[in-house]
């Protein structure tokens, strides 16, 4: 006897849920699935009607099938909300640009307005141009934080009220597992909430997806035939998140109920009394929200600018650090009559062959060879550039 | 004769050759001898600096958490395995005349004998001898406690399908146990009730605290999985110094000492100190990684320990700064029947009340549509007769947390049957007497 749905109990099963075990027909997963969307909308508030959301597009899965559920939600339920797509071109050849005409083709499917907003308009650089720079290592940090940027600047300029992501329930967990990895608390509380943005200034970005599971939004994919891009960025491998990501399917395939019970235990922690917290404040430089004096777009952008690509990557303090060098040397007045050469020579490649990095000039050494640095090689060229330059 | 002793041995013979091999690096504490051992990013230390830091964080942990007393009495939980007893071995030294700061209290050692549930394990009669020799050797007063005697905690019998005649309570434990349909479930279970027993069991030999020999790396595997398992709330008690008020209802509290030191160290100084162990098989033991969250989390906590070092620091240090969140009085919605969990005995965390959507909230109502219960009250009325045992169940999930009503998920028979007992014993014992008379009516 073939498995009956356990909604309906009438036609034949199709599917086993993977958050509750029960078995589905084809029909009764959509109702199912778009009704658990509805109801996380609805009990969270996520919107308001007259609203203007944009849905951030990216041409894969999660973002596709969020334009459609927001879409049909929106007209079966009356939501009242005005939709757009707001798309960001970082700029990879042969990912991006694919999957920006599968975004293109659901404007037309889903008769949504689109902006596109490239990275190179925005910053003047582009991934490709990134990875030439930065290699292959660590280039995520860079799309990452441009891209969060990046949409905030489309959806000011649309005038949106609201930002809507595709994050699903799996990437939230992973998310709650990395900031634990990291032991980033400020994140790690941050994270499990389903809207952001205390910041009055900033546009709330929600994610009516965080319950629902990565697995339910391919299947929904795939049985709608809805038409999305399906390929992994090529500069993809990212091996911690990527250690995660792994850690947390094997902990699904043992018991699926581990996502959501994840999310749970990142809703039920908070952090104690009397630790310190970073305090967000504004970019001094762009007006962005930050933790940090500057933000780490404006940190990141300086670092590619001045052909170091490394500043910026790697850990705050170590950022802190170098911007309090600069100060601290900002007195240091190299009597080296060749000290031109650093000032107007900002070193693209090697910069080795300034000679104020000779043993002759002794203040610089006695300044950069502080036994707190360890990362001489990368961490003198920058720290004489920052020296030098007005960064930030 | 061929003798095991399991993971400790391997962990040995890695080191061993560092030892000869290290020559070249001085310790970098005294900058004179040569040193042994490598600890994190603190640098290599000689045999001598390693002593002094090993017990200094012991100490420390114990300082800056003063919550043992002068005078009190405090029962080691030993298990036979490296960390309890080098655990067993500090507390011994600090207790010592010769002591730099003698320890102010008395201790006590406590075996949980678990052999009845491992029935068909060949030589566990030998192996409980060899720790009884261990713990005489300590000179501490020692008492080896039975599992099933967690089932005295709560008066609780319960009965058993294979039909024997006499039904004993080793036989209820290994039912208990085994009953539960996954290894996730089992090693939960199992891990609750041994707390469980350790408090209660300590408190009735007149003890105060019970230490347990929980290390850094441990501790960084059990936050991990204690997170997966949707625990989060309960983090702080769990892998904390100390469980807090948790256990009060039924004895002491549970400390951990050794929080702040990792299996690496404790290996190294049981070697220097040539301390026994006993290696005792347990479910985990010869199973894959994908057998339970448990072992996964280890083998992940382990692999990425390899390659980033400071994950494991990292990680318990995060769950030093993390605690529950303070739920909202009055505006609590809450579908628990009780205050705490009457299997990990932690408080509820199954209210909904901070945000109204909450993981909890929508997973209940996934459930509620996959039913097909929503707009349909038919369902509910067709089976009248059935309606006891439902609400049985329903009191049953009342009074379980969220993580330890996961684990009631993957039980069956006497587990279940167990666990409804445990929720009505903690329902009688609350103020809600309407409740346990209707749950006594429906038994």
């Amino acid at each position: 006897m073939p498995l009956l749905c356990s909604i309906c109990k009438d036609k034949r099963a199709l599917l086993k849920r993977p958050k509750t075990g029960t078995p589905v027909c084809k029909d009764c997963f959509y109702w199912a699935f778009e009704c658990e969307i509805h109801h996380t909308i609805q009990t969270a508030n996520l919107f308001k009607r007259g609203e203007k959301v944009a849905i951030g597009a990216s041409g894969g899965k999660d973002s596709t099938v969020l334009a459609y559920v927001l879409k049909t939600l929106n007209e079966r339920y009356d939501y009242g909300l005005n939709l757009f797509l707001l798309s960001i071109d970082e700029g990879i050849t042969g990912y991006r640009d694919d999957s920006l005409e599968t975004v293109k083709r659901n404007q037309q499917q889903y008769d949504l307005p689109l902006k596109v907003l490239s990275y190179q308009d925005l910053y003047g650089w582009s991934m490709d141009a990134i990875v030439k720079q930065i290699g292959r290592k660590n280039n995520c940090t860079f799309c990452g934080v441009f891209r969060r940027q990046a949409l905030d600047r489309g959806a000011m300029s649309l005038g949106v009220d609201k930002i809507a992501t595709g994050h699903n329930a799996d990437d939230v967990a992973e998310t709650i597992i990395m900031n634990i990895l990291r032991g980033d608390i400020a994140r790690l509380q941050r994270c499990t909430a389903i809207i952001t943005g205390d910041d009055p200034s900033g546009i709330p970005r929600v994610k009516p997806f965080k319950y629902t599971y990565e697995k339910e939004i391919v299947a929904y994919a795939y049985f709608k035939k809805l038409d999305y891009f399906s390929t992994e960025c090529i500069y993809a491998p990212n091996a911690y998140r990527g250690h995660a990501r792994a850690y947390l399917k094997d902990l699904e395939a043992i018991r699926s109920s581990t996502i959501i019970d994840i999310i749970h235990s990142g809703e039920m922690m908070s952090v104690k009394e009397g630790v310190k917290m970073p305090v967000q404040t504004k970019c001094k430089k762009c007006g962005y929200i930050s933790s940090n004096e500057f933000c780490k777009a404006c940190v990141l952008l300086e670092g590619l600018n001045k052909g170091l690509p490394r500043l910026g990557v790697g850990k705050t303090s170590k950022v802190n650090q170098q911007l309090k060098q600069v100060n601290d040397s900002k007195s240091c007045e190299c009597q080296n009559k060749s000290t031109k050469c650093c000032l107007n020579n900002v070193p693209k490649t090697a910069p080795s062959s300034c000679p104020n990095r000779s043993k002759n000039c002794e203040n610089h050494d006695a300044k950069f060879d502080s036994p707190s640095v360890k990362d001489n090689q990368m961490d003198k060229t920058t720290k004489i550039c920052l020296t030098n330059s007005e960064i930030l | 004769m061929c003798q095991v002793h399991g993971e400790d041995d391997i962990i040995l013979d890695s080191l061993v050759p560092s030892i000869s091999s290290g020559a070249g690096r001085k310790c970098v504490k005294c900058n004179e001898n040569v040193a042994i051992i490598m600890i994190g990013t603190n640098g290599t230390f000689c045999e001598l600096c390693f002593e002094k830091h090993f017990t200094h964080k012991f100490r420390a942990s114990m300082g800056r958490n003063p919550v043992v007393r002068n005078g009190e009495k405090v029962a080691i939980a030993f298990s036979g395995g490296s960390n309890s007893a080098a655990l067993i071995n500090l507390v011994k030294e600090g207790l010592s005349n010769n002591a730099a700061r003698k320890l102010k209290f008395k201790a006590g050692i406590i075996f949980v004998d678990e052999s009845s549930i491992y029935p068909h394990i060949d030589g566990m009669n030998n192996k409980l001898e060899e720790v009884r020799d261990l713990m005489i050797d300590s000179g501490f007063p020692y008492h080896v406690i039975k599992l099933e005697e967690v089932l005295n905690v709560d008066d609780i019998n319960i009965e058993i399908t294979s039909g024997m005649a006499t039904t004993s309570k080793s036989m209820m434990i290994h039912e208990i146990i085994h009953s539960s349909l996954t290894l996730t479930a089992k090693q939960e279970l199992l891990y609750r009730l041994r707390c469980r027993l350790l408090s209660y069991k300590a408190t009735q030999l007149g003890y105060n605290h019970v230490f347990l020999g929980e290390t850094s790396t441990r501790l960084a595997v059990n936050i991990l999985s204690n997170v997966a398992l949707g625990r989060g709330f309960h983090l702080a008690q769990d892998t904390g110094f100390t469980d807090g008020e948790r256990h009060q209802k039924i004895g002491c509290d549970l400390l951990r000492p050794l929080r702040d030191v990792t299996t690496k160290e404790v290996v190294m100084y049981n070697t220097l100190h040539k301390v026994k162990t006993v290696f005792f098989p347990n479910m985990a033991t010869k199973q894959s990684n994908m057998s339970s969250i448990q072992n996964l989390t280890e083998s992940f906590v382990f692999g990425l320990v390899a390659g980033f070092p400071s994950t494991e620091t990292t990680v318990y240090r995060t769950s030093n700064k993390i605690k529950g969140v303070k739920f909202v009085e009055g505006n609590a919605k809450t579908i628990s029947t009780t205050k705490f969990c009457s299997l990990c005995l932690g408080v509820m965390d199954t209210h909904s009340s901070n945000s109204k959507a909450s993981a909890k909230a929508d997973l209940y109502y996934s459930e509620t549509l996959c039913k097909g219960l929503l707009g349909s009250s038919v369902e509910s009325s067709v089976d009248g007769g059935k309606n006891s045992s439902t609400e049985l169940r329903s009191k049953t999930e009342g009074s379980l947390c969220y993580s330890c009503l996961a684990t009631q998920k993957e039980t069956q028979s006497s587990a279940k049957d167990y666990l409804a007992k445990l929720a009505i014993k903690s329902v009688q014992d609350g103020d809600e007497k309407e409740i346990c008379e209707k749950l006594n009516d429906v038994l």
